[in-house]
C-alpha cells in the first residue's frame, strides 16, 4: 500500500475517534496543540528581536505611560468589581485555549475545560479585559468548544454608537464581523459595537463602512476588540445566553 | 520511497502547527507524488476542527477530495500520453 493509503486510513481512524470518543480525542491531541503554542510564542519572540531598537524605546515609553493609566483604571474597576461580587454575578471559569484560528479554520476555539470544570452549553466566553468573544456550543467531560461571534453564519444581537442603536451582527469568518444599518444613522469608522453580557459590553470596532449611493443602507465591517488569533486563556460565564436567541445550534458533540 | 513518506507526513504536522493555507500548499506538493494525500489531509483537518452546525459541508475534506480527483485524472492523462 502507498503512503497516501496509509495516510487516508490514519485520517479515517482519527475521524472515527473524534466521533465516537471526542473527549479521548482531545486528550491525545491537546499536547500537540500545546507544543504548537509554545513554538508560535518562541518564533514570535525571535522575529520581534530583529525590530529597530529606537522604535522599541519609543514603544516602551508609550507602554509605560499606558501602564500607569491602566493601573489607575484597574484600581477603579477593582473597587467596582468588589461591589458587583456582592451580587455574585461576576464569577467565571478560567479555561486554557487548546486550538484557535488560523490553525482552526472555522472560527472556533477548543478549550481545555469541560463539564468536569462546570462548563455548560450557552455560557459566554470573555477574552482579556472582559471582552465577549463567543458562545460555548459543545461540551465534553474535559474539553469544550467556543463558537466565536465572527464565525460564518453566527448572528449576535447588539448595539452600536453613542445612541446604542440596535444591530444584527453577522460573523463573516477570519475573525471579522459585519452588520447592516441605515446610512442616516451617522455611524463612523472607529465606533464601538456592543453585545449583551451583563449589560452592554464592547465586542468590536467599525473599521470600514461600505455604502452605495443608490441604497439607503450601509454595511459595517467590524473587527473584534480582542484578537482571537492570540488568545491563550478565556473566562466562561453564564450570562443568560440560554434564554437569548443564538443562531448556532449547541450540541454535546465536539 | 522515503521522500514520499516525508512528503505525506509534513502536511499532517502542519495541520496542527501552522495556518491552514500552508497545510493546503504542502498537501498540493505531496499530491504530485501521492495523490491520496490531499484527501487524507482534508479529512484530518476536519477531524480536528470541523464544527457541526456552522458549515453545511466539511470544506477541507471536499477540497482535498477534489484535489485528489484532479491529480489522479492528470496523472492518468500523462500516463496515457507517454510513448513507449
Amino acid at each position: 500500500m502507498s503512503w497516501g493509503g496509509y495516510a487516508l486510513i490514519f485520517s479515517i481512524v482519527a475521524l472515527l475517534v473524534r466521533l465516537v470518543a471526542p473527549d479521548f480525542f482531545w486528550q491525545i491531541t491537546a499536547p500537540a496543540f500545546r507544543a504548537a503554542d509554545a513554538l508560535a510564542a518562541q518564533s514570535h519572540a525571535f522575529w520581534a528581536s530583529f525590530n529597530d531598537v529606537s522604535e522599541l524605546a519609543i514603544r516602551n515609553e508609550r507602554l509605560v505611560e499606558e501602564n500607569a493609566a491602566l493601573i489607575n483604571e484597574n484600581q477603579a474597576l477593582r473597587e467596582k468589581e468588589m461591589a458587583i461580587d456582592e451580587f455574585d454575578v461576576a464569577k467565571g471559569i478560567l479555561a486554557a485555549v487548546v486550538a484557535r484560528p488560523p490553525e482552526s479554520p472555522y472560527d472556533t476555539l477548543v478549550l481545555a475545560a469541560g463539564a468536569r470544570a462546570r462548563v455548560a452549553l450557552g455560557q459566554e466566553a470573555f477574552g482579556e479585559g472582559g471582552v465577549p468573544i463567543g458562545i460555548v456550543t459543545a461540551v465534553t467531560t474535559d474539553f469544550s468548544r467556543v463558537t466565536l461571534f465572527s464565525a460564518p453564519g453566527q448572528l449576535t444581537h447588539g448595539w452600536i454608537g453613542r445612541e446604542s442603536l440596535p444591530l444584527r451582527i453577522f460573523g463573516s469568518g477570519a475573525g471579522t464581523m459585519n452588520a447592516s444599518l441605515s446610512r442616516s444613522a451617522g455611524i463612523a469608522v472607529g465606533d464601538t459595537v456592543f453585545a449583551p453580557g451583563p449589560g452592554m459590553l464592547p465586542i468590536g470596532s467599525v473599521v470600514r463602512i461600505d455604502s452605495d449611493p443608490a441604497s439607503p443602507g450601509a454595511t459595517l465591517r467590524i473587527v473584534p476588540k480582542v484578537n482571537p488569533f492570540s488568545l491563550s486563556w478565556v473566562q466562561l460565564r453564564d450570562v443568560g445566553a440560554g434564554v437569548r436567541d443564538f443562531s448556532v445550534a449547541t450540541s454535546t458533540r465536539l | 520511497m522515503m521522500r514520499n513518506g516525508l512528503l505525506t507526513l509534513v502536511p499532517f504536522v502542519s495541520a496542527v502547527f501552522f495556518p491552514w493555507p500552508l497545510t493546503a500548499l504542502l498537501a498540493l506538493v505531496a499530491a504530485l507524488f501521492e495523490p491520496l494525500v490531499p484527501l487524507a489531509v482534508g479529512l484530518f483537518v476536519d477531524a480536528l476542527y470541523y464544527t457541526p452546525g456552522m458549515e453545511a459541508w466539511p470544506l477541507f475534506t471536499l477540497s482535498g477530495l477534489a484535489m485528489s480527483v484532479i491529480v489522479v485524472f492528470v496523472r492518468s492523462q500523462l500516463r496515457t500520453g507517454t510513448i513507449g
